[in-house]
């Protein structure tokens, strides 16, 4: 009995002792949800050998984490929640990595009649006939850039009815499900959505507009406030992401042949 | 109805494939669950039998406690591991965070007051009859303790089996500190939740299939277990 304790115990500090070149990636969750981690990871790995743990959560769990010290690298999507976070010396920069757009998703026989409007009309249109909007409501990069459309539309959306105005506090997955159950119309990021596989008959509205680009920056968290953090290999990492070799890798990303990323 | 074969399908064909993820995942969420259930056993079982057994001040406050803890969400406990483990918390000193030690400690939080709990109510139902006999024996209360969990051990497995179903079915605790890493910290429950958030539907029912099956065989073996040997011990 005794034995078979200590074997345990030992089995166990087996899996407690990591590989030493790993690194902690704090990221948004588009972009594991993509697929974007599953097919660049192993190139990483390839040229550098260094292994890359990503957790997913939304951009401002992210960042929270982040703040808790509880990862090296940072990759995110919201410019405005990025700013707060430097403001408190927890990165000196943000990276550019790459970009794409936000979108406008909704049922085939859109009920709101929006097809063809931008998005500001879009939301306006939503407004004015209530029809049913999806909202992440979960302080996530997606999140932030809709509220601050509805804040540039003179709305605040915290004072709209729950009749028509749901926000699931979840991840956009989970948002996109919703949205496809009560034939909802819902604002996403377009990787997660080209990707997405339980569409039925969903579209995209308002494509490509340059007010929602949708910006992945990434940010190395500061060896002064987490003197723990691997700052060394973060760095390395960070450098082949943005190399023009990693550039020819994101490009080629893609589903159903539509690119997902892009790079200036 | 589509979905349901769809999923169906899908469980035989990873199932009957071999499939390399679904093999790692599963391994990894019973490696975790096992471990931690036979840390909660080796502390719960001793400590419900104490509970059923002992008297003493604030003995009805404990089990109180534990019962109730019984009820905790495990994101509650994510949450309160996660903020321990983290490198800015108690034990940041660890670097267990977003490992699977992290994943065990949680489950042990969420695990041990149901062992402990259902340990504290089987025995006290047996207390009654032994009593008389272990207090006129004048028996330490290591021996009586022992003696209790041996002699209770076929109604124990209950206690054991629930500590087994939270712990393999929840997913809560798990991804908070295991952050659903590939190859490192993801199992089952986190792959489900993460494939329902991509839209694969019928993959994610697909893999809820598969941990069913194994639960259903594990019980039904323990179960079939537990007569088997009962009757060969007490007869019928």
């Amino acid at each position: 009995m005794q034995n078979f304790i200590i074997s345990i115990l030992i089995y166990l500090f087996i899996s407690v002792i990591k590989a030493d070149n790993s690194i902690i990636l704090q990221s948004t969750t588009s972009l594991k949800n993509s697929g974007f981690y599953d097919y660049i990871l192993p190139f990483i790995y390839k040229d550098l050998g260094i292994k890359v743990n990503v957790v997913a959560v939304g951009t401002g769990a992210a960042i929270r984490n982040s703040m808790n010290c509880d990862g090296d690298l940072l990759i995110v999507h919201s410019p405005q929640q990025e700013k707060v976070f430097m403001e408190n010396g927890f990165s000196k920069k943000n990276h550019y990595i790459m970009h794409n757009y936000f979108v406008v998703v909704g049922p085939k026989n859109d009920p709101a009649k929006i097809s063809n409007l931008n998005v500001k009309s879009a939301f306006k249109k939503f407004f004015k006939t209530k029809s049913f909007f999806i909202s992440r409501g979960d302080n996530s990069g997606t999140d932030y850039k809709e509220k601050m459309i509805w804040k540039s539309l003179n709305l605040n959306s915290s004072k709209f009815s729950v009749n028509w105005y749901l926000e699931t506090g979840t991840s956009m997955g989970a948002t996109i499900n919703t949205a496809v159950g009560l034939n909802a119309y819902t604002f996403t990021d377009k990787a997660t959505w080209l990707s997405f596989k339980n569409k039925l008959d969903f579209i995209i509205y308002s494509d490509d507009e340059e007010n929602l680009i949708n910006i992945y920056n990434a940010h190395i968290i500061s060896k002064k406030k987490c003197p723990h953090s691997k700052y060394k290999l973060a760095n390395r990492v960070l450098s082949w992401l943005s190399s023009e070799n990693s550039k020819k890798y994101i490009i080629n990303l893609k589903n159903k042949n539509q690119q997902l990323f892009y790079v200036k | 109805m589509n979905i349901y074969w769809d999923s169906i399908f899908t469980a035989i064909n990873l199932i009957v494939s071999l499939d390399k993820k679904l093999i790692e995942v599963f391994f990894l969420s019973f490696k975790v669950t096992i471990i931690a259930l036979f840390i909660s056993c080796f502390i719960g079982l001793p400590l419900g039998t104490f509970l059923a057994t002992q008297r003493f001040k604030g003995r009805n406050l404990l089990i109180g406690i534990i019962n109730s803890l019984m009820s905790l969400p495990p994101v509650v406990v994510g949450l309160f591991v996660y903020i321990n483990l983290s490198r800015s918390g108690p034990f940041g000193w660890l670097g267990i965070l977003y490992t699977p030690a992290a994943m065990i400690i949680a489950q042990i939080v969420l695990i041990l007051p149901i062992i402990a709990g259902l340990t504290t109510q089987i025995i006290e139902d047996l207390q009654e009859n032994y009593n008389d006999l272990f207090v006129s024996l004048v028996t330490p209360k290591v021996t009586t303790i022992k003696a209790y969990i041996i002699d209770a051990r076929y109604s124990l497995i209950t206690a054991v089996l629930a500590g087994l179903a939270k712990g393999i079915s929840e997913v809560g605790a798990v991804i908070i500190v295991g952050g659903n890493i590939d190859h490192l910290t993801r199992v089952m429950t986190t792959t489900i939740t993460m494939e329902t958030s991509k839209g694969e539907l019928s993959l994610a029912l697909a893999l809820g299939i598969i941990l069913l099956i194994t639960s259903i065989t594990i019980n039904l073996i323990v179960t079939y277990k537990k007569y088997n040997l009962k009757d060969r011990y007490y007869g019928n």
